[in-house]
């Protein structure tokens, strides 16, 4: 699963952006990842500038 | 029935903003839609810069200290801004070990005060939201908290989706949503465009910055990320960036080592973070060739190669905003009908600056730190003012053609690197970059 630290974000949505499933949106101006639709692919894990989504058991 | 828009501009950034703002104001039935609430708080990376006085997407753009007018002389148009802002008096390149190429000498051109300037810092937050003000006391209507992921055609309008499920209609759509478009390539526009890869940046607002000649827009050659400084619009902040097109590199790592580095650390001695942090990702392509499908303008960012800036911005968004609605008022609802902004953007846009490309060669790949210090330090400075990158790139490429010989006669070791840079083939260097990128394709 992928946890997106909110601590890390700044809400620049590259994420958002590149995420290949849209599975990324901004909801009231904070970034959340919709689980049933992300694959896991960790694109947003290494696009991102701030290093805030994470990959966790 | 949906209700049919006029025009359903999609992004609330300078272009979109404005491109609802001048369609609002002409009497069109006007929706737009925008993902954040706070459209004042800058979230991605921004510098905020107006480049001034020089030929930029054919016209010489000004501020007026008097009115608080950004202006568009030959246009014909301007722009409100009352918020805080800070001149700059020219453009720097730094070598590695600190030697500056000077496009424009801050000391020399301050003596002239406003004259002397060639952009000034605004409040992108604030120059944003002045826009989007004007627009709604024009009658648009706009869908905050709004995330667009689909786009498709009916036989009475075009149709966005937004990620809730809801549909909004227009007999035109005006795509302003970014460098990084969903709607481009839901269209399927970024095939045949030349993919240059992923950038990613990091921004800090710093305090205690202090050297000389700060007033001007530095890019410090030769690091492992690149490294840009700027006036802050704020007065005791100042704006340092980095970025790269690796994403196994590290920001924070990349902008430590120049931080440390003997050459600027005395810069930074006495720094600290005082402002907010940015980030950003951008998935970059050559421009399009063309920015119209299906009663889809495509305008801003959104079309072009790298950054068109927020003039650039301003511009096309005012342009697409004024095409859409001589359309509606002639019932044109086709391509002949904005064929204004169509021809705007062929022949202003890509007729005088092509699609781009870049050959994305590495500076730091083929010159040391003390050969990239030894050109910078042979330029007799200051160089023409400017804070065109199209002027820039000319006045540089002029001066060091001049000083070849000279360079020839003292470090022909120098001379031949720069030969072989020119046998280097385009791709090389965009394939280090592409390997290093993620293609967006959903």
């Amino acid at each position: 699963m992928i946890y997106i630290d909110t601590t890390k974000c700044t809400g620049c949505c590259g994420c958002v952006d590149l995420c290949p499933a849209a599975a990324i949106e901004m909801d009231h101006d904070v970034v959340a990842i919709n689980q049933s639709v992300c694959m896991e692919c960790l694109i947003c894990t290494k696009v991102c500038p701030m290093r805030a989504p994470q990959k966790v058991a | 029935m949906k209700k049919l828009y006029d025009v359903v501009v999609v992004g609330a950034g300078p272009c979109g903003a404005m491109a609802a703002r001048i369609a609002a104001e002409s009497g069109l039935d006007v929706a737009m839609l925008e993902r954040k609430t706070d459209i004042s708080f800058i979230r991605r990376c921004c510098t905020g810069c107006l480049g001034l006085k020089d030929d930029f997407m054919d016209d010489i753009q000004q501020f007026d200290d008097k009115t608080k007018r950004l202006l568009f002389p030959r246009h014909g148009f301007s722009v409100k801004y009352d918020g805080p802002y800070k001149n700059v008096y020219g453009f720097h390149l730094a070598s590695p070990l600190g030697a500056r190429v000077k496009l424009g000498s801050v000391t020399e051109n301050k003596k002239r005060g406003n004259d002397g300037r060639v952009a000034v810092m605004v409040d992108k937050g604030l120059f944003i939201k002045g826009i989007v003000d004007e627009g709604l006391a024009a009658g648009v209507k706009a869908y905050f908290n709004t995330n667009v992921i689909d786009v498709w055609n009916e036989p009475e309008g075009v149709v966005v989706a937004d990620s809730k499920g809801n549909h909004y209609k227009g007999k035109f759509v005006i795509a302003a949503d970014g460098v990084n478009s969903r709607l481009v390539r839901k269209l399927g526009l970024n095939q045949g465009r030349r993919w240059l890869g992923t950038y990613k940046d990091r921004a800090w607002d710093m305090a205690g910055v202090e050297f000389d000649e700060m007033e001007a827009l530095i890019f410090c050659m030769g690091w492992e990320c690149s490294v840009s400084l700027a006036p802050h619009v704020q007065e005791g902040l100042y704006h340092v960036a980095v970025a790269s097109y690796d994403w196994k590199l590290d920001l924070e790592e990349g902008i430590q080592k120049f931080l440390q580095s003997k050459a600027f650390a005395p810069w930074f001695k006495n720094a600290r973070v005082g402002g907010h942090n940015t980030s950003c990702v951008s998935n970059i392509y050559s421009s399009m060739p063309n920015a119209f499908i299906n009663n889809i303008l495509i305008a801003g960012d959104a079309t072009w190669m790298q950054e068109c800036a927020i003039l650039g911005a301003l511009l096309m968004g005012w342009k697409a905003g004024h095409s859409v609605s001589l359309a509606v008022k002639q019932n044109q609802i086709n391509k002949e009908g904005v064929s204004d902004y169509v021809n705007f953007y062929t022949k202003d846009l890509i007729g005088r600056y092509g699609m781009g490309g870049g050959s994305g060669i590495d500076f730091s790949d083929y010159f040391s730190p003390e050969d990239m210090e030894y050109m910078a330090a042979i330029v007799d400075n200051p160089l023409r003012s400017t804070l065109d990158f199209y002027t820039i790139y000319r006045t540089i490429s002029k001066t060091y053609l001049d000083l070849f010989p000279r360079i020839q006669d003292e470090r022909p070791d120098i001379m031949e690197k720069l030969f072989n840079i020119r046998n280097v083939h385009p791709e090389v260097g965009l394939q280090k970059r592409r390997s290093n990128g993620f293609l967006s394709v959903s």
